[in-house]
Parts: structure tokens; sequence; C-alpha cells
């Protein structure tokens, strides 16, 4: 079975492969995996028929892009004119808009075929993806573990070869999540460079979608179909189209330390035993203020969830599951000021991460344990017990406070088996160059993968 | 005297959660001297962001 989006791509190309076979292969290893519930809408027929409007625009030369004939999951906060799109909420009524999102027709106008729409935390609101009202999803590599999310379906649909690649959004980690926890790539793209249009907000100044990858070049291969400016989101006038990801010399890390960023032991272990195969140059450095900047993520995503579900949940209050009333019942009671202050931390952190020197990217691990058992409400680590939930994010917020593009990629795993991920965050706006690096330290130290 | 019921309508257990999460957000939400510089001339864009 063909397992990366590359390969399906070359696959297709020379024509050892169709998109009949190759999204057929992709429903029957759906069907032996139902205990993941990845899925949240997959329609059979409609996927075959995609395929073979592909194989029949290759067959007279007449195919849309390299990925035409692909087929990719979308998660289920991306309108979709085919699907329905409920973001896991019970909240909004099942509809079909008829719309898709930026990205989505993107991905539709290249002849990708648009497989299903996956499994994720309600409205993205949360990070292990065990509330869904669809039900949790289970992480391929150990089904008693949790996917971690929001993006958990799409996460566990490409760690379980049913898809190479799937679509996820990122407002605290995201995608990053549950690429770390489920052990393959994700990658979230600086603040501004892919449009939100039709991906319904958390948080919309954090918000960024991105993809779920089987290997890093899968990323690379999508990213001008996700990159660009879209007059549909303000955000993204001026993006330049995604450019060409050369090669790199040995680049400079700076390991990020400190007070709030600890982790467990075996997850720094896997980290500090990657980074010596790759070979980069790698310096400590204290990141001060961590709980001060986590505070202003915290209330920023907050306020703007509440504001945005303000008229829905008035009309419908019992359609948000208790967890999530609460988080927008805090962002109600956060004040005008508390919210300015945010922001001015906010601009802040930008300074202070530059004030760290001369580096190409800085290093975390994705996250601060492996993926946990399902049904664990805390975790302890580095002297700290915090809840699952607040585990999941540790680190990834940093990244969209910041606006800057991310990546997770495998770095080994734990003596259990349950991956670890070590997450890269480059300059703002730079993708292409984090995607380069993160592709020079994936050839290093997942060679024999 | 009877305690009035919260407006929100939330239970005791999800008011505790809103009470733990304001004051974690409050306690860290501190503008000391560590972070005081030339403040953004608007909310947070993107293009703040090329200062780096």
């Amino acid at each position: 079975m063909i397992q990366t989006l590359t390969q399906q791509i070359e696959a297709l190309a020379c024509g050892l492969n169709s998109s009949s076979e190759l999204a057929g292969s992709a429903l029957q290893q759906a069907a032996r995996h139902p205990e993941l519930n990845a899925f949240v809408a997959l329609d059979a027929d409609h996927v075959m028929r995609q395929a073979g409007a592909a194989d029949e625009r290759r067959r007279q030369g007449r195919a849309m892009s390299p990925i035409d004939g692909v087929p990719i999951a979308i998660k289920d906060n991306y309108l979709t004119e085919d699907y329905p799109t409920t973001a896991c909420s019970n909240a909004l009524p099942l509809e079909r808009l008829g719309l898709d999102a930026t990205i989505v027709a993107n991905l539709r106008k290249a002849g990708a075929v648009i497989f299903a729409k996956t499994n994720m935390h309600e409205w993205a609101y949360g990070a292990t993806n065990s509330t869904s009202s669809f039900g949790a999803t289970r992480n391929p590599r150990n089904i008693d573990h949790i996917t971690g999310g929001s993006s958990g379906g799409s996460g566990a649909a490409v760690a379980a070869g049913i898809v190479a690649a799937a679509l996820g959004s990122d407002t605290g980690g995201s995608i990053r999540i549950p690429s770390s926890a489920c052990g393959v790539y994700g990658f979230k793209p600086s603040y501004g460079r892919a449009s939100r249009h039709g991906v319904l907000p958390l948080s919309w100044s954090l918000d960024a979608p991105g993809p779920i990858t089987a290997a890093l070049d899968d990323i690379i291969h999508l990213m001008p179909f996700i990159c660009g400016e879209d007059r549909n989101d303000p955000a993204t006038l001026h993006s330049p189209a995604f450019g060409r990801v050369g090669p790199v010399d040995k680049p400079s890390l700076i390991n990020l330390v400190g007070d709030g960023l600890e982790r467990s032991d075996d997850v720094d272990r896997g980290l500090l035993s990657a980074l010596r195969r790759s070979g980069a140059d790698v310096a400590n450095r204290d990141l001060e203020g961590v709980s001060t900047c986590f505070a202003a993520w915290e209330a920023i995503l907050h306020c703007e969830a509440s504001s945005y579900h303000a008229e829905l949940l008035a009309r419908n209050p019992s359609g948000f599951t208790a967890v999530t009333r609460a988080h927008l019942e805090a962002g109600t009671r956060i004040s005008g000021v508390e919210l300015l202050k945010a922001q001015r931390i906010r601009g802040q952190l930008t300074t202070q991460l530059n004030g760290l020197g001369d580096w190409d990217a800085l290093v975390l691990p994705t996250l601060p344990v492996v993926a946990p058992r399902i049904g664990d409400g805390w975790q302890s680590f580095g002297g700290r017990r915090v809840t699952t939930q607040d585990s999941m994010t540790w680190f990834c917020w940093l990244g969209n406070l910041a606006g800057l593009p991310c990546i997770s990629i495998p770095c080994g795993s734990s003596p259990e088996g349950l991956p670890i991920g070590m997450m890269l965050m480059g300059r703002y706006g730079q993708d292409e160059r984090l995607l380069a690096i993160a592709r020079w330290m994936d050839r290093r130290i997942n060679a024999d993968a | 005297m009877h305690k009035m019921p919260d407006p929100s309508g939330l239970s005791e257990e999800q008011l505790r959660q809103v009470t733990a999460t304001l004051q974690r957000i409050r306690e860290g939400l501190v503008c000391d001297n560590r972070l005081i510089a030339p403040e953004p001339s608007h909310l947070f864009t993107p293009r703040i962001q090329d200062a780096i």
C-alpha cells in the first residue's frame, strides 16, 4: 500500500496506480478501522465518483495538478459543498451550506478527491478530541490513548494509513498536537499565509489552517494549494504564493527551556537524542514570562470565542457541552482592560523572541508527555501536575500567540512505544525556510524510519 | 437567605471551572517593566511580526 502523498503523486503520474485504486484502498482501510472514529461524514459512492472523474482527466491528458486524484480528508470545521459541516457540535444543525472553504475549493480545483470530514474536538475548543458530538477519537498507535486534538480525526486518519493527507486547524496546537500524539507530520503556517475563509473560527487572531501528512515532503506538495492571498480573508492580503523550499546549511537552533516549559523525562530524552542525531547547532535559552504570555493567549482565545458564539449560545445553550459553555462564560467575564493587556503582552512576545539571538528555528517538544490514556484527567511531569487539556497545549500556544510558522515532526518514541514529536518554530512569514530546515532535520533524524 | 442563581445557568462545577480560568488569567496578565516597550498602535495584526 502506498503510504505518503509524495508516493501517491508519483504513482499517479507514471500510471502505476489510478485514483480509483487509491480511493478504493483508502475506503477499505477506513472500513478496517471503525474503532478510531476518525470520520464523521464519508460517502463511498461520492468518493469513487470523484476518483473516476480524476482518472478520466488523466486518460485525456487533462490532469489539473500533480495532486489530481489524491484522496484528502477535511476537518469538520471547514465548509464543504458536498458534506455537512458541524464542527462536531450539537449546537450547529447538520446542513450543507453549498460552499467550500477557500482551501477546500483550491484542492477541489486541483483535482483532489475530497474524501471525508474528520472528527474533531467540539468547535476546536479543546485539545484532547474527547469532546465531540460524534464521540471521542482513538489513537491508531494504541487505541487506549487519545489522539489529541482538536484535529484528532485528521491525525488518526493519516496515522492509520487511510489517507496520506488531511486538513486541520490550529489555534493553540490543534494541528501539531494530534500529529505528535499519532506520530505523523503537522504544519501550522504563519498567521495570514493561509486563508481562514470558510473555516469556522475558534479565535480569529490565533487560528491557522494547515495540513497533517504522512511525510514531510507531503506538506511541501500541498502548501501551494493552501497558502496565498485570498480576498475573502483580509489577514492574507499581500500574502505571497508559496515559494520554493530550497536546500539549507546546518541550522542554528535554540532549545527553549525555563519555568513553564517543563516536560517529562521520556520526552526530554527523545528530543535531545534526536537533536544529537541531527547534528544541528543547538543552544539552550531560558524563555522568561511564560505564564504571563500563556495568560495573554488564554484571554484572547476565550474573548474571541465568546464573541463569535454569543448569539448561538443565547439561542441554543444546550447545544454546547458543559465544558465549552464554561469556556465561553469565562470569555464574557474578561474585561476590556484585561484583553488590551493581553494584546500588549502579545506584541512584546515577538521582541522577546527576537532578543534570543541569531536563530534559524526555535525548538521544543510538541507535547510534554506522550499521548495520555483515554480517561486520564491529569498529567504529571517535571514537577508539575496539570490537566490533560493543559498538557496538550503546553508548548504549542506560543506559536499562535506570536503568529509564527510551526511544524511537528516525529522524533522517536517512548519506552511503551508511543510517538514523541519535535516542534520547530520559524520566523514570521518564512514558512518555506522553516520547512527547509525541518526537511534537513527530518532526513537526519528519521533516515531509518 | 437563598443564594441567587447565577444568570449564566451554569452548574456549581462549571462555575468553579470559570473561576479557576479567570483567576489563572488575572494572575498571569501582569504588564510589569519586563514587558514595557513601545506599545503597538493597534490590536494585533500579523504585520507586527515583520519586525522579527
